[in-house]
């Protein structure tokens, strides 16, 4: 299992340089110079003059990617234009609202998706399994941020049961009640997302319900909740799992989407004014912190993976 | 075979209401009941009613006009990026499947652009481009060109060793003949099957970017711009947020609906590598 | 025989199918005596397996049904036993393994696991002594290092191996009969050897009865006490006595042997069956095999045969004159 681990870790290498690569050229892609790129229209002279220097560019894009690729491993990402800030500390002011909501949101698929999944396969073909289908359908149909909107219409501003937007910090606060600021917008993150979980756990588990090894569990005498449980569910979760890396990708964009309509002071919205702004080194920053945290979920999905499945460990250790 | 039954009836529906989608985009003139961009400034935020059938927006436009005069923007948007992600897709899949050169560029290129969630490359994407429609859709397609590569170049690999393949090489026959004739035509019903996904797909995506005001520039009545300012005056005119959504809703769902059918007709061989995705 | 472990009487299965309802065993009677071998011989499609199934209570549901007859299991009725009463006797009296040892185990669990499971159900163990005890049966059946292949994968054994696996589970509680599905028919012809020998000898050691599903001529020879051959859902042939090679009567049978290549049953010439098997919705009137059969006569296309004793022991369902010399 560890030489998995290390051998999985390794193979991220070329895709985190390659992804840093882009991520440096972003600057200089946009028509102009990086150096007003990077400070803004409103930069003096002599400031253009000194970015220049500290990126170098006089150097060839090389030098240039690794004098930035140096301060990047040293946490530095620059200075935002719009606020007198660092940008790690920009994004690390932010962090704390998109991290409680996509774990809110992941929390809510799994809890959600995986019974009614397995509810549609233990009754294939009945109408509660057509009717389960047809809602993932629908589920996978609507836009996240129109149902947030539905929700805020309907339970916020119609009811009143919960705020309609912004996100009072919990941990500034220590007020854990403040997470109620949350259950809307991780709701509807989370209600698209379950399609495909529902989908998959279904018709994996209907896939192995046809293995011998199911049959050779019921020939042990054991009772169906337990063939159900530990061997239909358990290895159906092999195919789940893999399918966790596109329900993560989409969390992402769900977050940011969902962040604007809460209004919630998170990544996500950050990423979506300074774009607006054009706020480069703030861009630059959070892709390059999202993408990495994108590579170590897939990473810990392919470890969980290999968990659940031995077979993996075993071939890809040899 | 109930089950099939049932399925051709309701796509029965969907095909109905998406080729009444098409023609409303086609005809948008003749449908509308106003000009989608005439401001109506006593009538501003005006409900449901027998002059403006599903209300007036903020500027006093007429929501119904806007729905279809957005219908253009929004399918030949998506059917952009489709076009994008396919002719891409296919070419550079086909070439990585066939050519070991090129295999190692193209899929490293294909693993980089997986590495960044599908929305957020987008918004990478237009962060260096700039707005701009026909940037909407290369930021978008880039993720779909991307998927389609993939599916591509394992079903070539696929397709590349079976036998009578094999046999062609063997008798000589040119690499460039073998493509076109034999392995090209073997793809295309996979590649019809993820076009349509990718087509619903590509439709959330751009309502997505449009909403966070990255997208079609808002001078464009597009549904996900007309959500966007919608949801601004929310608590006053809700029908702004809930019927341009539900529009994005129903032609969606439709679309799926259609995809999910030619799903279940393509060849068992290639299920697993259309469904992987 | 009102003695034997197991008596199955006019068993018949059907399965409810696209195509409608299908008889897939129609009217099988055996019996099985205490520590006997009783072999099932037919090719696929011949209901063997079925009756199998349809023994530990396992038919494919909900397609399958036993629709007429009756199973009884040291005179206790076994086809009107509900799904929990069945779970205490599945893999605790009777117990079964399967064609493909490859795909018969959970690829996610340890062996020791997988067995340890059917000694927590049935033994009452708690999973410390299931362990230990799943160790010793690995030893029993003879996986070397038994002690460290409880902790292995199923992907880390060979096919032998992991058939071994598979008969100390289904060991595991000492049954009184032991189902074995075509249990050598994945594994290579030394292997195959091996596995017969460890089920003779633990049969012996354990007291059981053992019903051998194959199509394996070759197999029948070493092991059967009593031998069935089945075509089409039915019972052909069926001798209860050594020497069945050098006895057998049913022109099917007869055929059968005539298939097997380079054994010291045939004289040499292969001869294949003339036409296919017929699939189960369109079996012929009269006796199943009457439209392949090379001696079929018109009563045979007409009438299903009674079956009959030819000799003491020796019983088949043919219209053809007893005692004729068929060769």
């Amino acid at each position: 299992m560890l030489r998995y681990i290390i051998k999985r870790v390794l193979s991220m290498i070329p895709s985190l340089i390659l992804t840093s690569i882009m991520v440096f050229l972003m600057v200089h892609l946009i028509p102009g110079d990086p150096a007003i790129t990077m400070l803004g229209d409103s930069a003096t002279e002599e400031s253009i003059e000194q970015m220049r220097e500290e990126m170098g560019l006089n150097q060839p894009l090389v030098n240039q990617y690794f004098i930035w690729m140096g301060k990047v491993v040293h946490g530095d990402l620059g200075d935002s234009i719009f606020q007198n800030k660092s940008v790690m500390a920009t994004i690390a002011d932010r962090a704390e609202t998109s991290v409680l909501l996509g774990v809110m949101a992941m929390i809510l698929i799994v809890l959600i998706s995986l019974p009614i999944g397995i509810i549609a396969a233990v009754k294939v073909n009945t109408w509660l399994d057509q009717g389960i289908s047809s809602l993932a359908m629908f589920l996978a149909s609507v836009p996240a941020f129109w149902l947030g909107l539905n929700l805020m219409l309907l339970f916020s501003v119609k009811l009143g049961w919960l705020p309609t937007s912004g996100f009072p910090s919990v941990f500034r606060s220590g007020d854990w009640s403040n997470l109620r600021y949350l259950i809307l917008p991780s709701i509807s993150i989370a209600l698209p997302n379950t399609a495909l979980i529902i989908r998959m756990t279904r018709s994996s588990m209907l896939d192995v319900i046809k293995e011998d090894y199911v049959r050779t569990a019921r020939s042990k005498g054991l009772t169906e909740n337990a063939v159900y449980i530990k061997h239909v569910f358990r290895n159906s979760l092999i195919a789940v799992v893999s399918s966790l890396g596109f329900v993560f990708a989409s969390l992402i964009s769900g977050t940011v989407v969902t962040e604007s309509v809460f209004s919630l002071p998170g990544v996500g919205q950050l990423l979506v004014s300074s774009i607006m702004l054009r706020d480069y080194p703030v861009i630059q920053g959070v892709i390059l912190i999202i993408a990495l945290v994108f590579m170590i979920i897939n990473l810990l999905v392919d470890i969980s993976y290999a968990k659940i499945d031995p077979r993996i460990r075993y071939t890809s250790a040899k | 075979m109930f089950n099939l039954l049932r399925k051709r009836k309701v796509a029965i529906v969907a095909s109905v209401f998406l080729i009444a989608v098409l023609i409303c985009g086609i005809f948008a003139p003749l449908i509308s009941t106003f000009d989608p961009n005439e401001t109506h400034g006593k009538d501003r935020l005006s409900t449901i009613n027998s002059t403006y059938w599903l209300g007036t927006d903020n500027y006093g436009r007429d929501i119904f006009s806007r729905i279809i005069y957005g219908t253009r923007m929004s399918l030949v948007g998506s059917l952009g990026i489709v076009v994008f992600a396919v002719v891409l897709g296919v070419l550079l899949g086909v070439v990585a499947g066939y050519l070991r050169s090129a295999q190692m560029v193209i899929m490293r290129l294909a693993d980089v652009l997986m590495a960044f969630p599908p929305l957020l490359l987008a918004m990478m994407l237009m962060a260096i481009m700039g707005s701009g429609v026909f940037n909407v859709v290369i930021a978008i397609g880039a993720y779909y060109m991307t998927r389609m590569i993939r599916i591509i170049y394992s079903l070539t690999l696929k397709i590349k060793e079976e036998t009578y393949i094999e046999a062609m090489h063997a008798q000589g026959a040119s690499t460039l003949r073998i493509i076109l004739r034999h392995i090209v035509p073997n793809l295309v019903s996979p590649i019809i099957v993820q076009a349509t996904f990718t087509f619903s797909s590509a439709l959330l995506q751009m309502a997505a970017l449009d909403f966070l005001g990255l997208g079609i520039p808002p001078q464009y009545p597009t549904w996900g711009n007309m959500l966007s300012e919608g949801s601004r005056f929310m608590t006053r005119a809700p029908w702004m947020v809930v019927i341009p959504g539900l529009v994005i809703v129903l032609t969606v769902l439709s679309i799926n609906i259609m995809g999910d059918l030619l799903r279940d007709n393509i060849d068992p061989k290639f299920r697993d590598i259309v469904k992987g995705t | 025989m009102n003695d034997a472990l197991l008596n199955v009487k006019d068993l018949t299965i059907t399965f409810q199918t696209e195509r409608g309802e299908l008889t897939a065993v129609d009217h099988l009677s055996f019996d099985l005596g205490r520590k006997e071998t009783l072999c099932i011989v037919g090719e696929s499609g011949s209901g063997k397996s079925v009756t199998a199934l349809s023994i530990m209570g396992l038919l494919p549901q909900p397609a399958g049904r036993v629709t007429n007859g009756s199973i009884r299991f040291q005179g206790q009725e076994l086809t009107g036993l509900t799904n929990k009463q069945m779970q205490g006797i599945r893999g605790n009296r009777i117990s079964m393994i399967f064609q493909e040892p490859m795909t018969s185990l959970n690829p996610v669990y340890t062996v020791g696991y997988q067995i340890s499971e059917v000694l927590k159900k049935h033994k009452g163990m708690n999973t410390k002594e299931a362990m230990r005890y799943a160790a010793e049966l690995l030893e029993r059946v003879g996986i070397p290092e038994p002690g460290k292949r409880v902790h292995s994968f199923p992907h880390e054994l060979s096919g032998g191996l992991r058939q071994r696996v598979m008969i100390a589970m289904a060991l595991s509680c000492d049954p009184d009969i032991l189902i074995a599905d075509e249990p050598t028919t994945a594994l290579d012809v030394t292997i195959q050897a091996q596995i017969l020998r460890l089920m003779e000898t633990l049969k012996q050691d354990l007291d059981m009865s053992i019903i051998f599903i194959t199509h394996d001529l070759g197999v029948v020879s070493q092991i059967s006490d009593r031998t069935i051959v089945m075509y089409g859902g039915m019972k052909m042939e069926e001798r209860y006595a050594d020497g069945f090679f050098d006895h057998v009567q049913h022109p099917y049978t007869v055929d059968l042997l005539g298939c097997i290549p380079t054994s010291s049953l045939s004289d040499g010439k292969l001869m294949p069956i003339p036409g296919m098997i017929p699939s189960l919705a369109n079996m012929p009137g009269g006796c199943r095999f009457s439209n392949r059969c090379r001696r079929a006569m018109s009563a045979c296309h007409e009438t299903i045969p009674e079956l009959r004793e030819i000799e003491p022991g020796h019983w088949i369902a043919c219209h053809l004159e007893d005692k004729e010399a068929v060769l």
